[in-house]
């Protein structure tokens, strides 16, 4: 009677412990937060993109506005190129500026001057320089790589009526926390189309610097991928400082040449 | 009415002393909460334009205040050195307060490279090797934008500039930059310059001095009030007052937040100078009627009838003097005034109070009437009325002719203020101003603002122009302004051809340089031109600290810009160079202003108090006549007119007053009883010349110990004030007993004339 009792007690005990084992932590999913971030990428996942867009520079009362044209594509290996030509206002248009990314080295900038039709190369700005004096730095305006940080899932919020992970980011090495400047980052995944709806982000010393807020989702059929129409930076460090960027047009897999992503084609003024 | 308040007194002293300790003790508090402003633009007015101009370059372009560090290395360019430089750099760029940090190794430049252009620091990575030091050596002492800028032609001494924010205490930040200089090691072999840091140094220099002299000044009052009054009470009362008084006085700013300015922190040594007059004379007269054989309380009685009027009337004269300072538009200067004469109200309130009621309290000192040095002096002074009453017109005549000499040399008095001179040639301070002047063109920066299409090629040539003209006045270093960035971008897009040196000649090709310029990623465009391009700095150091140059300097430039700018657009001159020119013409200004207000003041009070217009005029006269003299002293002897001695003038004026006021008090009241004038003035001299004579000779070496100060304008002010006392006090005895007596040899006493009458 007494070995029953016992046996009987064991097993209780041990389906107890198989049954909670099924619930972990956030009951509400079943995602890590790397598999979160993965399905992120996926989504916004496209071969090549192009964007007519407005970039606003506040600074307190003060703007500074350009409107040009991007064109981004990825090669073989997964590495950015883009291609951005400015259109207004007048006395910059036909502005080019050429970005390709490399795996083993530095990225290659070039910069076409219409003024002086010539292609200059520029050497490469650190990552965590302003692009261009925006809010957003060069390493904001590039799809970054996902073994770059460590995700952690620490939650989750509503932002703008839609629920949302919230993912702790950390820099996976030190050279990245260098280059990029981020300590860390915290993001905003909405559950429903995985796209980012606001990131924050924390400076060198780990003191809250600026955040990124998204919205105006469309989705592009031909694609099957949503994106965010509107984007504001905004410095939480320096009063005033904020910038707007507002896609007026966005066009996906329209297979760009390769072409576009070269010296010569820069120094075209298209 | 006074005699009311000392009948009251005496009636109640416990009661009065316990109501002024808890007082003092009250204000002991407020002395906790005193701070001390270091800052040299809180001296000037808000509402100056050349102030408003400062603070809007400051907003706009993120700080106009700048401190400089020296740093000797010996040999800039090894790997130590560069590498100590950086961390330098590093760690000040996280000092909260700290805008920017420019140095040789972060310094960026625009280069041309192979087939393209460069916005990077000019030493990306620190060499090692020597060949790699040497190359980078030769390029940067080369190269005019870093030899003689941001390293020392010699390669010797490297330079580091910090940008301050705007703040409201300078003085914290440059005390947290010194500390990072210190963690580092460095203190050795950096020396801090630029405006705010001199005076900063300044302070700490005064803060140290005061340390030193105070003690001293109270030992000086001590030997002074001994030599006088012979007994421990004769000591310890007066200096209880003025202990008193400084608590409160301190105490009073510090409840109602007014920092100590580095002009200010000498108000202890003024007051304590000072509080003693009131006290010294009440004691000689207290000493005078115990003489005579008078209970402590009927001599005690007498002593406030004869004297209380008098000392109310010279504490008024000397908050007079110091509160015609108030006038004045500089901040600090204003503020002095008008603490220092509430504190010498506050010394009278304390000696008609607790003064009293100790006296009232404590038996006649009998033990001291009769000893010789009092008998020595008195003798002198006799001798002296004896000489005065035979040659009163001889008297006379010297003055005059004195004063006349005086009157000369006031027209060789120049207004120059070199603040640099204020220091110690070995000081820290001088020796860092003197290696900023050969080695960096000067560590004052001075800015000049143009507003209008900074993106118009017309625009940039203007300045272009204005540039490299002013670059060429003897004290002014190489400006600095966007325009140089545009050139060498320009050199630098056309692989680096020196002829390609010059401004973008469009719109659209400045517009793309600034587009290039901005992706460089870097913030140093920031400091010199507006996000929409809109206004536009350009810097340039300057080397000289003296007024006259500067003013020469800034009359030029104003030419300069005339003669280059178009009227459309606005040009403001600004920075410390052109703020403190402005600062120096005010504070003479106002000093003068502020002298004749004293002046005018005085007299209608002397005229009040004699009921005379005549006695009125004649007590001023030894004051007037003093002042007269000093300015005359300092324009033969060649002393300049500078911030502290322009102060002097109207304080001069209101301690001087006190001893003509003394002196007419006890005459009148001889001439009441019946004294003829010749018999009044002698025994005036006599008695009370004896506590004019001690008054004079307690405020004047009182101020004497600021002689040891080690800023040259203290030990100025220090001489300068004893001399005022010595002056004034001796006009009192001789010129105005000599005028007293001319005008009433003839006049027989009223009471005379009328005992005649009766017999």
């Amino acid at each position: 009677m007494k070995l029953n009792k016992i046996i009987l007690i064991f097993l209780i005990v041990i389906c107890f412990f198989a049954v909670s084992m099924q619930f972990p932590v956030y009951a509400d999913q079943d995602l890590t937060s790397r598999q979160i971030m993965e399905k992120v990428e996926e989504e916004n996942d496209t071969e090549d993109s192009t964007y007519l867009l407005i970039m606003e520079i506040r600074r307190g009362s003060s703007k500074r506005v350009r409107k040009m044209k991007m064109w981004m594509k990825s090669d073989e290996q997964g590495n950015d190129r883009s291609l951005i030509r400015f259109i207004w206002p007048a006395q910059v248009k036909g502005t080019g500026f050429l970005t390709i990314e490399h795996s083993d080295r530095d990225d290659d900038q070039w910069l076409y001057l219409p003024a002086l039709k010539k292609v200059r190369r520029i050497a490469s700005s650190k990552k965590s320089g302003s692009f261009m004096g925006s809010d957003f730095s060069y390493a904001d305006m590039g799809t970054g790589d996902i073994d770059n940080y460590s995700y952690k899932l620490i939650g989750s919020e509503e932002i703008d009526g839609n629920d949302c992970y919230i993912i702790e980011e950390t820099p996976a090495t030190e050279k990245i926390k260098k280059d990029e400047g981020y300590s860390k980052k915290i993001t905003w995944v909405r559950k429903d189309i995985f796209c980012l709806a606001q990131v924050k982000f924390y400076d060198r010393h780990g003191n809250y610097l600026k955040i990124m807020k998204m919205s105006n989702f469309k989705k592009i059929e031909e694609a099957d991928v949503w994106v965010a129409m509107h984007v504001v930076m905004t410095n939480e460090q320096k009063k005033g400082s904020e910038t707007v960027v507002t896609y007026d047009e966005i066009e996906v897999n329209t297979g760009i040449p390769d072409e576009f992503f070269t010296q010569r084609y820069l120094s075209k003024e298209k | 009415m006074l005699e009311k308040i000392a009948k009251w007194v005496g009636k109640y002293p416990i009661i009065v002393i316990a109501v002024i300790i808890l007082i003092t003790v009250l204000f002991n508090f407020g002395l906790s909460r005193i701070s001390i402003v270091t800052d040299m633009k809180k001296m000037l007015p808000e509402d100056d334009p050349a102030v408003q101009a400062f603070d809007e370059v400051a907003e706009t372009f993120g700080g106009s205040e700048h401190v400089m560090i020296l740093l000797d290395m010996g040999e800039v360019f090894n790997t130590e050195s560069l590498h100590e430089i950086d961390r330098l750099t590093q760690d000040l760029e996280q000092v909260n307060g700290v805008n920017s940090v420019l140095s040789i190794t972060n310094i960026e430049e625009i280069r041309g490279v192979e087939d393209g252009i460069e916005v990077s620091k000019v030493i990306k990575e620190i060499p090692t090797g020597e060949v790699e030091l040497k190359n980078l050596k030769n390029r940067v002492l080369s190269d005019d934008n870093y030899a003689g800028q941001i390293v020392s032609q010699n390669g010797e001494i490297a330079l580091v500039v910090v940008q301050l924010l705007p703040t409201e205490n300078t003085g914290t930040v440059i005390s947290d930059i010194r500390e990072v200089v210190k963690k580092l090691g460095l203190d050795e072999k950096a020396a801090l310059t630029g405006k705010q840091a001199a005076a900063q140094e300044a302070s700490k220099i005064s803060g140290e001095d005061m340390g030193k002299l105070l003690p001293l000044a109270i030992l000086v009052m001590i030997a002074i009030l001994f030599f006088s009054f012979r007994n421990i009470r004769g000591v310890v009362l007066p200096l209880l007052i003025v202990i008193v008084t400084v608590i409160w006085t301190i105490g009073l700013m510090g409840f109602i937040g007014t920092p100590l300015s580095s002009i200010s922190i000498i108000m202890p040594i003024i007051l304590i100078s000072m509080g003693i007059a009131d006290g010294i004379h009440i004691l000689a007269r207290y000493r005078e009627e115990l003489l005579l054989g008078l209970d402590k309380w009927k001599s005690l009685s007498r002593t406030v009838i004869a004297v209380g009027l008098a000392c109310f009337l010279t504490s008024i004269t000397t908050m007079i003097g110091f509160g015609s300072l108030y006038i004045s538009s500089l901040r600090s200067i204003k503020e002095f005034g008008l603490f220092t004469a509430i504190g010498v109200g506050i010394a009278f309130v304390i000696t008609v109070t607790l003064f009293l009621a100790i006296l009232y309290l404590l038996p006649p000192h009998r033990r001291e009437l009769d000893k010789k040095p009092k008998v020595f002096l008195k003798g002198v002074l006799e001798k002296w009325a004896n000489f005065i009453v035979a040659k009163a017109k001889i008297v006379l005549s010297a003055a005059g002719l004195v004063a006349f000499l005086a009157g000369v040399g006031i027209l060789f008095i120049s207004i120059e203020t070199d603040p640099i001179t204020f220091f110690d040639p070995d000081s820290d301070v001088r020796l860092a101003f003197n290696t900023m002047k050969e080695n960096f063109g000067g560590s004052e920066i001075m800015q000049i603002v143009v507003k209008g299409d900074i993106q118009d090629p017309k625009v940039l040539h203007s300045m272009e122009n204005f540039q490299n003209e002013i670059g060429k006045i003897e004290i002014v270093g190489k400006p600095t302004s966007i325009v140089n960035f545009l050139k060498n971008t320009s050199k630098a897009l056309h692989e680096g051809k020196s002829e390609y040196e010059i401004l973008p000649r469009t719109e659209e090709e400045v517009a793309q340089y600034l587009l290039l310029l901005s992706m460089g990623g870097s913030d140093t465009l920031d400091n010199f031109i507006t996000f929409e391009y809109d206004q536009a700095l350009i810097q340039a150091r300057v080397s000289s600290f003296k007024t006259s140059e500067r003013t020469k300097m800034i009359d030029e430039v104003e030419k300069v810009i005339a003669k280059h700018f178009s009227i459309d657009v606005d040009v403001v001159l600004t920075g410390f160079p052109v703020l403190t020119p402005t600062m120096v013409n005010l504070l003479v200004k106002g000093q003068l202003e502020s002298l004749a207000l004293a002046i005018l003041f005085i007299l209608f009070l002397m005229i009040l108090l004699s009921r005379s217009l005549t006695y009125g005029i004649f007590c001023t006269i030894p004051v007037s006549l003093t002042v007269i003299l000093n300015f005359g002293v300092m324009g033969w002897f060649k002393i300049p007119l500078d911030i502290a001695s322009a102060i002097i003038a109207s304080i001069a004026i209101g301690i001087g007053i006190d001893y003509a006021i003394h002196f007419f008090n006890r005459y009148k009241e001889e001439l009441a009883i019946g004294k003829s004038s010749a018999e009044a003035v002698r025994i005036t001299i006599s008695n009370t010349g004896q506590a004019i004579f001690y008054n004079a000779a307690a405020v004047g070496l009182g101020f004497l110990v600021l002689i040891l100060s080690s800023m040259l304008p203290l030990a100025r002010f220090g001489y300068l004030i004893a001399l005022t006392m010595f002056f004034s006090s001796t006009a009192s005895m001789t010129i105005l007993p000599a005028l007293l007596l001319l005008h009433d040899r003839n006049k027989v006493s009223t009471i005379k004339l009328n005992k005649e009458r009766i017999e």
